[in-house]
């Protein structure tokens, strides 16, 4: 029986003529037709699949479970109202709809039947994927619909088993829009007598209420997207908008991706929902206020809190009514004082609300100034409030209303600019801001970039106690996950390390960097299940320290890996071997220092985007063998034999031995003709502190010429360690004269680092060397050039402490391990000495 | 290769400038409009795709979601980022010491600076929002949780539950 009402009604309502296409291949007409008509498209069309072609799915899913094609047909009768009421007269309107609630009141899936009827604006203008396209022209409140649908469409079509519940949710949720649609359409009268009322008298009977009312509240627009791509749109709406985003979004979170951790929070935890809840009812009432009229606000709030008295959550609107006398004008304060004094006595010991009462809230809007006289009680709380900060004098209030601007608008960046702000702070600062508020907590919650270094914890930390910090860290963590994960620590355990790796690294996963200290006893195997699990099509960044990395076959391919850095590794040529030609068919860039495994470097012809390597400190390494056909910028260190598959790609060379000049002058001409930017080190052949060359201060004759060519290509030189020995002056003068486009000189009398500790003799060479400059070299440069020298620091080399020499040793090992291990390294050494 | 690549490059900059000569309207949502160049314009990754998207570049491009003030000072940033050129080491440094002046002059006005963010956020002018969104967080870095929120007029909001599970993860606040 009751089926064939709800038919009936459906029918009644649904009172438009037919949709104009019915067979697939009209479908295409459909889409030219106005949304509403789309709508009744669907109703239609669901029966009509259901009659025509009996579709087994479609047809169980909505006649078996018979509460599942109720909400179909329902679903079709939203549109309808609007065209009800534009063809009945007024009176007509209130007995139709009174006899609609009357009627679905007594139902038991009338929670599903009302969303559907509040949802009455148009449908989204598409179902399909490819149609979907269309929808982002629509407007906001259209999408969110197209949400709802799809909704329910994913669970007709597919049979998603997502609980009831949750769906529930879904819903409710997209009736939000609906409500402000409904107030412009209807007349006032409509709206508040019949449809406010039994709205608010239907629901306060429910179950599920405080969800639904949640969504009622939040009545502005959806979010304009729900897809990331879409997403950037939604920053154009106002906080209050994004807020609703907010809360939206992590339902949707919930939803489409199952998120455990989202679900615990808002409904396992139940007072935690209830803060989310509440959380979006906050901004929703101003908007209420806004948008409504004062009459109907009024109604609305009376029946608001009618409600909530009777709810468990008193305390939420006692609190609310509280701080909305203190924000609404006085004449309002009057109409709810009766309210207050009501709901007040019920209850005083649940959540602090006031806490979630954005600030607007809590202070008078405009009537600032005429708020003091008419309502002392509301001064007293804000007074108290403002000692409540600290600021409790009279003058200070000052302060606080002319700091007001500031504060008010603190709040009303989006949810993802505090995000992105969130991710620019160091680690420390972002996690002390976190403890700020609720929004800054969930920004840092999903803080996508998570550098967990030791200094990010000392000195205020031990290590040990950072492990358990960490540990919460990435168990709270919510979001959508790390893109950037840096470990950088000392001390810690591996099995802390495994579960990090595990709890930290998501299919987000972009860079990872795992860089540890070399230990006494073990050393730390890095999990390569890390790299085989979700990340493969993510990670871009991979960078290891001090571990062994020991990839297998399996592995598989790391498809956008760009840039692989391994340091202090332990890794065997053949394990390297197969893991490049094996997973890193992408990789643009690989850099190895101090992997003393390492004999033989084989670099497969696979890797077609290679374009730069860099092997540095691996001691034993003898030969690179490159059959990367780009690869075009080459830095190593050491007697290396190098075999290159296309030597001509090189442009860009960097080496470091003690015959490399010897080399460079021999060799490379021929080997690498297309070379455009060289960088030779040599111990050997020059050096400051043994001075093999004469110096030019002390040998008085005149300088060589050397046969003149012209360079006219040569843009940029740079010499480190420039000394005062003559030849190379000769050179400089040289260079000064024939190579005709140079822009950039710079002379190095130092390491290439100022203010580093140096011997003695080093120092008073760099002085020499200075003084060779200015007497032999300054006059010859052009305007043109950007001429550089850098001297010796007057405070840093002047004097030379005792225990320079140790010093400068301890540093010297610093500058060999590289910048990015610190200090803790020289600790671990010398612990390693000491044992053996 | 320097002046084959010096070549292309000014060939790129003559298309540009070309490019650049348009003149594209801007109106701000109180219906204010701005005449800009196309070069300036296409700071903002909005508007290039819609003028590349042969969008109506006559008619100008609404901008409902910023304000007249907002919008002057986000075309300030636009212009000159978008007509000098940044070659050069000095021409660098202009534009790198205009940011400079530029955000220390938001920095004064924090609404602004939020008005401008999101504007430039809305807008995708990537350099001018990475330039404000540091400058908040600058802001906060350094400071104690007390100073932010007095600093800021932050509400506390969190629930005993939040602080349990932030104690947990944090020892520094």
């Amino acid at each position: 029986m009751f089926r064939r009402v709800t038919l009936l009604w459906t029918n009644l309502l649904n009172r438009s003529p037919a949709p104009a296409s019915r067979s697939p291949m009209q479908h295409s007409n459909t889409c030219n037709c106005s949304s509403l008509q789309t709508t009744r498209f669907f109703f239609w069309n669901a029966l009509e699949m259901r009659d025509n072609f009996g579709i087994s799915i479609c047809f169980d899913k909505r006649c078996i479970v018979d509460w599942n094609r109720e909400e179909v047909i329902t679903l079709a009768s939203l549109n309808s109202l609007t065209i009800l009421q534009s063809s009945l007269f007024e009176a007509t309107f209130f007995t139709v709809l009174k006899c609609f609630f009357a009627f679905f009141t007594k139902r038991m899936r009338v929670t599903l039947l009302w969303t559907n009827l509040l949802n009455r604006s148009a449908a989204p203008a598409s179902r399909s994927l490819l149609q979907h396209s269309n929808t982002c022209n629509c407007s906001s409140l259209q999408i969110t619909e197209f949400f709802f649908w799809n909704a329910l469409e994913m669970r007709d079509n597919f049979g998603i088993a997502i609980c009831f519940d949750k769906r529930e949710v879904v819903i409710s949720l997209a009736s939000l829009s609906s409500f402000t649609i409904l107030h412009s359409s209807l007349s006032d009268t409509t709206f508040l007598t019949v449809f406010l009322e039994c709205f608010f008298a239907f629901f306060t009977s429910r179950m599920r209420v405080t969800l639904f009312w949640t969504n009622l509240l939040n009545t502005s627009p959806a979010p304009a997207s729900r897809s990331p791509m879409q997403h950037s749109n939604t920053c154009n709406c106002s906080s209050l908008q994004i807020t609703g985003f907010f809360f939206w979004n992590a339902l949707e979170m919930r939803d489409n991706f199952g998120i455990w951790i989202c679900f615990d929070k808002r409904c396992i935890v139940d007072s935690r929902r209830e803060v989310v809840i509440s959380l979006a009812l906050l901004n929703s009432f101003t908007i209420l206020q806004s948008s409504l009229s004062e009459a109907t606000f009024t109604v609305f709030l009376k029946c608001f809190f009618a409600f909530f008295t009777k709810r468990i959550y008193t305390r939420v609107g006692s609190k609310l009514l509280q701080n909305l006398c203190l924000s609404l004008s006085p004449s309002w304060t009057q109409t709810m004082k009766a309210q207050t004094r009501r709901v007040v006595l019920a209850s005083d010991s649940l959540l602090p609300l006031s806490r979630l009462l954005p600030r607007r809230l809590r202070r008078p809007p405009i009537s600032r100034a005429a708020a003091p006289a008419s309502s002392p009680q509301a001064v007293g709380s804000i007074a108290s409030m403002n000692t409540r900060k600290g600021s409790g004098s009279p003058s200070s209030q000052q302060d606080g209303d002319d700091s007001q601007a500031v504060k008010a608008t603190i709040p009303d960046l989006p949810e993802d600019i505090w995000c992105h702000v969130h991710s620019l702070m160091p680690l420390r600062d972002a996690a002390r801001a976190a403890c700020l508020s609720r929004a800054f907590l969930h920004s840092w919650r999903c803080r996508p970039n998570l550098t967990l270094t030791r200094e990010a914890f000392l000195p205020e930390v031990h290590i040990v106690n950072a492990s358990d910090i960490i540990d919460g860290i990435l168990r709270n963590r919510s979001g959508s996950g790390v893109k950037i994960l840096k470990l950088q620590l000392e001390g810690i355990s591996f099995l802390c390390l495994d579960r990090w790796l595990k709890l930290a690294v998501t299919p987000t996963t972009e860079e990872l960097i795992v860089m540890l200290c070399t230990s006494i006893t073990a050393e730390y195997n890095f999990p390569c299940s890390v790299l085989s699990s979700g990340i493969r099509s993510s990670i871009r960044y991979l960078k290891l320290g001090c571990c062994a990395f020991r990839p297998t076959a399996e592995l598989g391919t790391l498809r956008n890996l760009t840039s692989l850095s391994l340091h202090f590794v332990h890794v065997t040529e053949d394990e390297l071997e197969c893991f490049l030609s094996n997973s890193t068919i992408a990789l643009e860039q690989l850099n190895l220092s101090n992997c003393e495994e390492i004999i033989c470097l084989k670099i497969p012809c696979v890797l077609q985007k290679l374009s730069c390597l860099v092997v540095a400190g691996c001691c034993r390494l003898r030969v690179i063998e490159s059959n990367a056909p780009n690869l075009s910028s080459l830095s190593f260190s050491g007697n290396v034999k190098l075999s290159l598959g296309d030597p001509l790609q090189v442009k860009r060379l960097s080496m470091i031995h003690s015959k490399v000049v010897c080399y460079a002058r021999a060799e490379l001409p021929s080997v690498m003709p297309n070379l455009e930017r060289l960088a030779i080190y040599s111990n050997d052949e020059v050096s400051q502190e043994h001075m093999k060359h004469k110096s030019v201060l002390r040998d008085s004759s005149p300088l060589r010429q050397i046969p003149e060519h012209h360079h006219c290509y040569l843009k940029s030189v740079k010499m480190i360690g420039f000394s005062s020995a003559k030849n190379l002056i000769e050179l400089t003068c040289y260079i000064l004269k024939n190579a005709v486009s140079l822009e950039c000189l710079t002379l190095d009398t130092l390491y290439g680092v100022r203010c580093f500790p140096m011997g003695k003799s080093v120092v008073r060479e760099a002085h020499r060397a200075v003084r060779a400059v200015t007497t032999y070299i300054q006059d010859k440069v052009p305007d043109t050039i950007k001429f550089t020298v850098v001297e010796p620091c007057s405070r840093c080399h002047n004097t030379e402490a005792g225990g320079g020499r140790r010093r400068r040793r301890a540093l010297d090992k610093q500058l060999w391990l590289g910048n990015s291990l610190d200090g803790t390294q020289h600790r671990a050494q010398s612990i390693k000495h000491r044992w053996a | 290769m320097a002046t084959g690549s010096g070549a292309a490059a000014a060939a790129a900059d003559a298309e540009e400038k070309e490019s650049g000569s348009r003149m594209i309207t801007l109106t701000s949502n109180e219906g204010k409009a701005f005449v800009v160049t196309e070069a300036s314009a296409r700071q903002s990754a909005t508007i290039r795709s819609m003028v590349d998207d042969g969008g109506c570049v006559d008619k100008g491009f609404p901008l409902p979601n910023v304000d007249s003030k907002t919008l002057a000072r986000v075309i300030q940033y636009c212009d000159e980022h978008g007509n000098k050129e940044a070659h050069t080491v000095d021409e660098r440094a202009a534009l790198a010491k205009f940011d400079k002046d530029f955000i220390a002059e938001l920095d004064a006005d924090k609404a602004f600076l939020y008005d401008v963010t999101m504007a430039a956020n809305y807008l995708h002018i990537q350099g001018l929002f990475a330039l404000t969104t540091q400058c908040i967080a600058d802001t906060i870095k350094g400071k104690t949780p007390e100073e932010i929120r007095t600093a800021f007029g932050i509400e506390y909001d969190l629930t005993a539950q939040d602080e349990e599970e932030i104690k947990e993860e944090d020892t520094h606040a």
